[in-house]
């Protein structure tokens, strides 16, 4: 591995990489203990856990909002125990985020929430309508464009938010509990959307802790239990164990 | 990443943040127009008082007469001994002949008053005695009055003090008006860029997510804060114009006790130090409220 020293970023390497990560929060309240976890490029991953087992502490730290106590961490290249605030940006920009509350804009139609995530890094009008107009026909709301979020339903707010976490091209798409407030049918219409987007190359990690959508997609999951991963699996449709990796 | 694209966006994005905060933009504007319009109001005073004091001290030459037995080589020391006083600039001998053909000029219309004055002259010998600043005309007077074979002294540096306290008084009260009305002005302005962030503290959680700088998210409030100023400045220069024009140095005029400072004169300073002072509350305001909106 060569590292640039200008911006901790690192060639060659895998997409996440974890190494005997530990969190303590200032009320120490312990949030991982020792993490080990390697995510390749192309992977379709599921964390899954109970409530409080730390699966958004992981998320924070791969997005920046968090250091670790102890360990170390790489995502898309950055070193993150090392990466200065001011860098924070640009391994952000590598990386797409999909929440659980969708976190979209009201008072914007659907196509202006997914152009906003483009034009706060300056892109031009043009590009901006045609990349728009390409993702939002991704996951299926072509028709909607003019949309506002309170037009949609909870479904299509999600495919809008993974629209505007596709638009910018990232390697990485993380999305936390992004069925967490929708029924079956539509958590599974996500789930597809989002495997269909790992498979035109983008490698995606989905927290959970919906066990039927783990039983019903063959990814390999993460298990997060008490802050140390309990189990890495790769389930198979039928929710039938297939080994460990 | 383009920066003149991400530059473009930020402006255009402060200038719709001030119509959708409307209110609070509205309540900033009228603090700022309210504030500087004291204090323009404040500095016009101040340079009418201080053209008085000009006016005044123009004419305020001192005069002094010579006793009547003063002989022409103690005239000639009283003259070296007055342009040795600290603060004379010139001092210029009037004959008492002169002095009465001068005094047949400005009495030309009343012949009757000036019979027989040609014949025995009441006035004196003296000198007409330019101070460098009015402010010391005082001190000369006194040091005047001292010198042997002067007479009498008159100076009107009684007034000029009086004017000068009244200026001295005005500029206390200006300058503690302007730091009062600047806070005022700065607070009000921080809870308006606080609001308008905490309204779109969603949109800058988001901004933040997908990679946009701290940098680029702050240019756009202190554009909403600066197109406040700078709308606050230009209306408080243009209402400051129109009613000192229309009220303040009219009324002056009419009571055709002074020249007027017309406001032209110090138009230019006026309308740079609004600005500066305006842009500078409105950014330190916006920059001082936006950093915890910022910690995504």
């Amino acid at each position: 591995m060569t590292r640039n020293n200008e911006t901790g970023a690192v060639s060659s390497a895998p997409v996440i990489l974890f190494q005997n990560v530990a969190v303590t929060y200032s009320n120490d309240v312990r949030a991982l203990n020792g993490v080990d976890l390697r995510v390749d490029e192309g992977e379709f991953l599921f964390i899954s856990g109970e409530s409080g087992a730390g699966k958004s502490t992981m998320i924070k730290l791969i997005t920046g909002e968090l250091k670790p106590t102890s360990g170390s961490i790489l995502v898309n290249g950055y070193r993150m125990e090392k990466l200065r605030e001011g860098k924070i940006p640009a391994l952000r920009r590598t990386l797409g985020v999909v929440y659980q509350d969708f976190r979209l804009i009201k008072n914007m139609t659907a196509e202006e929430n997914v152009a906003f995530a483009m034009r706060v890094f300056g892109a031009g009008k043009s590009t901006i309508r045609d990349r728009v107009a390409y993702v939002m026909d991704l996951v299926g709301l072509g028709g909607k464009m003019k949309s506002k979020p309170t037009e949609l339903s909870g479904g299509e707010q999600q495919r809008v938010a993974i629209a505007r976490a596709l638009v910018n091209n990232p390697s990485l798409i993380i999305a936390d509990e992004p069925t967490g407030n929708l029924d079956p049918l539509r958590s599974y219409e996500i789930i597809e959307l989002l495997s269909k987007i790992n498979g035109l190359g983008t490698t995606v990690v989905v927290i959970t802790h919906d066990y039927e959508l783990l039983r019903r997609f063959a990814h390999r999951v993460i298990y997060i239990e008490k802050g140390n991963v309990a189990g890495d699996r790769v389930l198979k449709s039928s929710g039938k164990e297939s080994g460990t990796v | 990443m383009n920066r003149a694209n991400c530059f473009a966006y930020s402006l255009s994005d402060g200038l719709k943040g001030v119509f959708h905060n409307l209110m609070m933009s509205l309540i900033s504007f009228s603090m700022m127009v309210g504030s500087l319009l004291v204090v323009g109001s404040l500095v016009m005073i101040v340079l009418n008082i201080d053209s008085v004091i000009e006016s005044v001290g123009d004419r305020n030459e001192i005069l002094i007469y010579i006793s009547e037995d003063a002989t022409d080589p103690e005239i000639e020391t009283v003259a070296k001994t007055i342009t040795k006083i600290k603060h004379v600039e010139s001092a210029a001998f009037v004959s008492r002949e002169s002095a009465l053909s001068s005094m047949k000029e400005e009495l030309e219309d009343y012949p009757s008053v000036l019979e027989g004055l040609e014949k025995d002259n009441p006035l004196r010998d003296g000198f007409r005695i330019r101070v460098d600043d009015p402010e010391n005309a005082a001190e000369v007077a006194k040091a005047l009055s001292g010198v042997p074979k002067v007479e009498k002294v008159r100076a009107r540096a009684d007034v000029i003090e009086s004017f000068l306290k009244m200026r001295n008084a005005v500029n206390l009260v200006s300058v503690g008006l302007m730091v009062l009305l600047g806070v005022i002005s700065f607070f009000i302005m921080m809870n308006t860029i606080r609001i308008s962030a905490y309204t779109r503290r969603e949109e800058i959680g988001i901004m933040r997510m997908v990679g946009a700088d701290k940098g680029m998210i702050r240019l756009s409030f202190v554009t909403e804060a600066a197109i406040i100023s700078l709308a606050g400045s230009l209306t408080a220069f243009g209402l400051t114009a129109l009613i000192y024009n229309e009220l303040l140095a009219r009324t002056l005029e009419n009571t055709g006790l002074l020249e007027v400072v017309p406001f032209s004169e110090n138009a230019g300073m006026m309308l740079l130090g609004f600005v500066a002072v305006s842009l500078l509350i409105g950014v330190a305001g916006s920059l001082a409220s936006i950093n915890r909106y910022l910690r995504v």
